[in-house]
């Protein structure tokens, strides 16, 4: 079994609480790192290796809070390798939260969407 | 004593101090509401996002457009300390500034930085491209470059700038001023206002 990958929340990085057993994969908060592609290094490559041996369902929960350009590069990178994982034959599922009075992050959900053929559903979070 | 009793001296700028009264009503004419002039560290990112947040809370104004002017400056600070970290050149100076302006319901962002002379034709093609994108193609062009542009690219982006047109949803504002062989000051503005959203 693949150890899990949790990384606590900063002013800068998300909160990462990936954990099979538990059956949640979660990355929320905030993602202005200075150096993006260090931070998502960890996590792009525990997505490879979970990726050889999934389990039989998989729910990816992506519920950030703002994010830098810099960042959404590599929130595509994570998401491309879930579609690679998907076109293997197995189960994934993406959902896409946003605030309900931030129509920036929904729309990034909606591009994401469109750029990928793995199932992602956008969720709005009321007050 | 009462009001009309008190004369009160005519202002005449002194040696002492002359710059205060200026730059104050400077900022106050141009609604400044907020200004930062220094080196922007990811840790003054942090610190000027929470400031913002409480000033835009004390203003319980519409909350689409607070969480708009708040991802607005986190896209503007970024770029100009990712850009700020490119600089090699000793007289090179890293200080940016930040203003926030309220002009009646809408929001400016603005910063400004020094950049290489040699980056400037090809920032005023991105820009001009993007002002006069619709919305639709703004879109496309967003999606097209965010899968085109690698990972780990630095400073002011074209996505950056994409990114600012898209959620400004107006046309971005920009100035270079020429400033020696090697560097010219950038300036750029988003603006959010309500009838735009």
């Amino acid at each position: 079994m693949i150890e899990p990958l949790k990384i606590e929340p900063t002013h800068k990085t998300p909160r990462v609480y990936f954990d099979p057993s538990e059956g949640a994969f979660e990355i929320s908060g905030r993602s202005i790192p200075e150096d993006s592609v260090g931070f998502y290094k960890q996590i792009l490559d525990w997505i490879d290796f979970y990726g050889s041996n999934p389990e039989e369902k998989t729910h990816f929960k992506f519920e950030f809070e703002y994010f830098n350009t810099s960042s959404s590069k590599n929130i595509l990178e994570m998401l491309k390798k879930l579609e690679e994982i998907f076109h293997k034959g197995h189960d994934i599922k993406i959902t896409w939260y946003y605030d309900e009075d931030d129509e920036d992050m929904e729309e990034t959900g909606t591009d994401y969407k469109a750029l990928l053929s793995v199932p992602l559903e956008l969720l709005m979070k009321l007050h | 004593m009462t009001p009309e009793n008190i004369t009160l001296p005519e202002y005449k700028p002194t040696k002492a101090l002359p710059f205060t009264y200026p730059c104050y009503k400077d900022m106050f004419d141009n609604k400044i509401m907020f200004a930062f002039k220094g080196i922007v560290t990811s840790d003054l990112v942090t610190r000027v996002l929470e400031i913002m947040e409480t000033r835009l809370e004390e203003e319980r104004g519409n909350k689409k457009i607070s969480k708009k002017v708040y991802n607005v400056m986190v896209e503007c600070l970024t770029n100009v300390y990712a850009d700020e970290a490119k600089a090699t050149k000793k007289e090179y100076d890293p200080t940016a500034i930040l203003l926030v302006r309220k002009v009646d319901k809408s929001y400016h962002v603005t910063t400004g930085n020094y950049i290489s002379n040699n980056r400037v034709q090809e920032l005023k093609r991105i820009l001009d491209k993007i002002n006069a994108m619709s919305k639709e193609n703004l879109r496309s062009y967003y999606q097209e470059v965010l899968v085109k542009e690698e990972s780990g690219t630095q400073g002011l982006t074209t996505l950056g700038i994409v990114d600012l047109a898209r959620k400004s949803r107006q046309n971005l504002a920009y100035q270079f001023k020429y400033v020696n062989e090697d560097f010219t000051f950038f300036s750029i503005e988003a603006k959010i206002s309500a009838n735009s959203i």
